[in-house]
């Protein structure tokens, strides 16, 4: 496990796409999973797909990539379109035993729930390989700012943020340390069923846990001597800056919305 | 003239029936590199973070530059005092080494536009500055804790404090910290307050306190703390490598200045014995 690239979904091949602004970026990957649900027929579903492989070409990052996460989660897909392709009603009846039924609108609803995974699995590929972890935190932050004159703390949720994001490797580390102590003192970690397996992971979350007091303990002391306080006014240094190009994107997303919307009801 | 001047503190953590720290008053001199020692357990980082204003003081009093510490004057303590922690990443905030350097700037409201000299400068004092876009997990201990030096730096404070900084690192790194202590206690006029259990690392400063079951027991020039094997002994720390070899050449009949020698001044002296003896 190589924790390093854990996260490091991020291939840096400074694409356009990978120069706009993560707020657009977020923004349009939130709304193209909106827009997945109000397609409801082959054009719609054509022109998402053309859509999406315009920003995957356009991320200049290998088809592979997108690949990969589809295939990570493809059980899941499948299994859930099997419980739609057999329990769904409507059209004519092709096959039937007990209660499962195979219907002329089951098998077409359940590709379209294949396509609407695929499709949101793969955009969010497309935020998460061209934007770093640093720029989404910072663009979450700021896309929540107006939260705050609700009284959300949301300075607070995005240093809890970006903390939780700084830390991820620090403590997949500590994982493989606690793992090897263990195998050291000979625990056998792959063999027996799922819930054997399960079981010996106690002895590496109770370390871990430990542990991570302690450094919670210790970062909060060190970020006090640097003068944190929770709350209080500070500036930035990272600062996101809405370039021109982000317009363009925009204007794009407003097009397929409304490209959308007259093949819906054709 | 005394940047921290400390007056009858005594301190006891909420729980503990006897204090880890009592009675101590004693002024540091401004501009000097000054190490604490003493066994595990005997208040020295107790010490330090007081004097941060990191622990709530309640008995006796401390001015730092000026400033009585206190919990109005924190954010004023905060900004003259950089502080060091041992593990260099449970200290690192930042996701990247430039976004960790701006994490102080950012808590004491430098504003954006000074931001980037500023740590563009104290990375470069610490020699950092082509790793400014790295994030830690690419980073070594002793490069994280360059970054946790430069982090400090950026606030421009007047002391710093290392609480046994580099004893995680190994000893290349560590090497490089020293150096660059001394560096910046000389370039920079820096005072200098560091913890260490190391003799080794002990005498490299101006002056020695030892503090042993919550008492400053000894505080004087290193060369004639760290020279003194006996008081070293009584409050079980090591002894530097020359103390160690003076001792014995004792015990073999030869008189040996009482001073700490430093290996140097150590091979001149025993040259001098030598030659002298032919």
């Amino acid at each position: 496990m190589n924790s390093k690239v854990f996260f490091g979904l991020y291939v840096p091949t400074n694409s356009i796409l990978h120069r706009l602004d993560p707020r657009m970026k977020i923004i349009g990957c939130f709304w193209y999973v909106v827009i997945v649900f109000f397609a409801n027929n082959l054009l719609t579903n054509v022109l998402l797909a053309l859509f999406l492989l315009f920003l995957m070409a356009m991320s200049r990052v290998s088809f592979k990539m997108y690949w990969q996460g589809i295939r990570t989660l493809m059980w899941i897909i499948l299994i859930t379109a099997a419980v739609q392709l057999l329990f769904s009603t409507g059209g004519y009846t092709l096959w039937q035993w007990h209660f499962l039924t195979i219907t002329s609108l089951g098998i077409i609803q359940s590709i379209y729930l294949i396509f609407r995974f695929a499709f949101i699995i793969t955009i969010s590929t497309v935020l998460t390989v061209t934007t770093t972890t640093l720029q989404l935190a910072a663009g979450i932050e700021s896309l929540l700012k107006p939260l705050s004159y609700l009284k959300v703390p949301v300075s607070q949720l995005a240093m809890m943020l970006s903390i939780a994001l700084r830390f991820i490797p620090t403590i997949m580390d500590e994982i493989q340390t606690i793992m090897d102590a263990q195998r050291a003192r000979g625990m056998d970690f792959s063999a027996g069923n799922l819930f054997q397996r399960a079981k010996r992971l106690v002895p590496v979350m109770i370390p871990l846990f430990v542990s991570s007091f302690k450094r919670a303990d210790d970062l909060a002391l060190a970020m006090e001597a640097r003068g944190y306080e929770p709350g209080a006014k500070r500036t930035a240094y990272r600062r996101l800056k809405w370039e021109k190009a982000n317009n363009w994107a925009l204007l794009v997303y407003i097009l397929l919305t409304v490209v959308l919307i007259v093949l819906r009801h054709l | 003239m005394a940047i921290i001047s400390i007056k009858d503190l005594t301190f006891t953590y909420p729980g503990n029936a006897e204090p880890t720290l009592s009675n101590i008053s004693l002024d540091l001199p401004a501009g000097e590199w000054i190490t604490i020692i003493g066994p595990n357990g005997s208040g020295k980082s107790t010490l330090a973070r007081l004097i941060d204003g990191l622990l709530p003081l309640k008995q006796g009093q401390i001015v730092v530059d000026g400033i009585k510490v206190n919990e109005d004057n924190l954010h004023a303590i905060h900004q003259r005092i950089g502080f060091v922690f041992q593990n260099p990443d449970n200290q690192f905030v930042g996701t990247t080494v430039a976004d960790d350097v701006a994490f102080g700037l950012e808590n004491h409201q430098v504003p954006h536009d000074q931001m980037a000299f500023r740590i563009h400068q104290a990375l470069d004092d610490v020699d950092m500055v082509p790793f400014a876009d790295k994030e830690p997990a690419y980073l070594s201990g002793g490069q994280k804790q360059r970054v946790a030096i430069a982090g400090a730096l950026s606030l421009r404070p007047k002391i710093l404090i290392f609480d046994e900084a580099t004893s995680m690192l190994d000893p290349k790194g560590r090497q490089k910290i020293l150096k660059l202590l001394a560096h910046l206690k000389v370039k920079k006029g820096f005072t200098i307050l560091a913890i260490t259990h190391d003799p080794s690392e002990a005498v490299l400063g101006d002056k020695v306190m030892i503090i042993d079951q919550s008492h400053l027991v000894a505080y004087g020039p290193t060369s004639q703390i760290m020279g003194s094997s006996d008081l070293l002994r009584n409050h079980h720390l090591g002894l530097p490598f020359t103390t160690q070899l003076k001792e014995e050449l004792q015990e073999h009949g030869l008189k040996v200045p009482k001073e700490y020698q430093s290996e140097e001044q150590m091979m001149t002296w025993l040259n001098q014995q030598l030659s002298s003896n032919k």
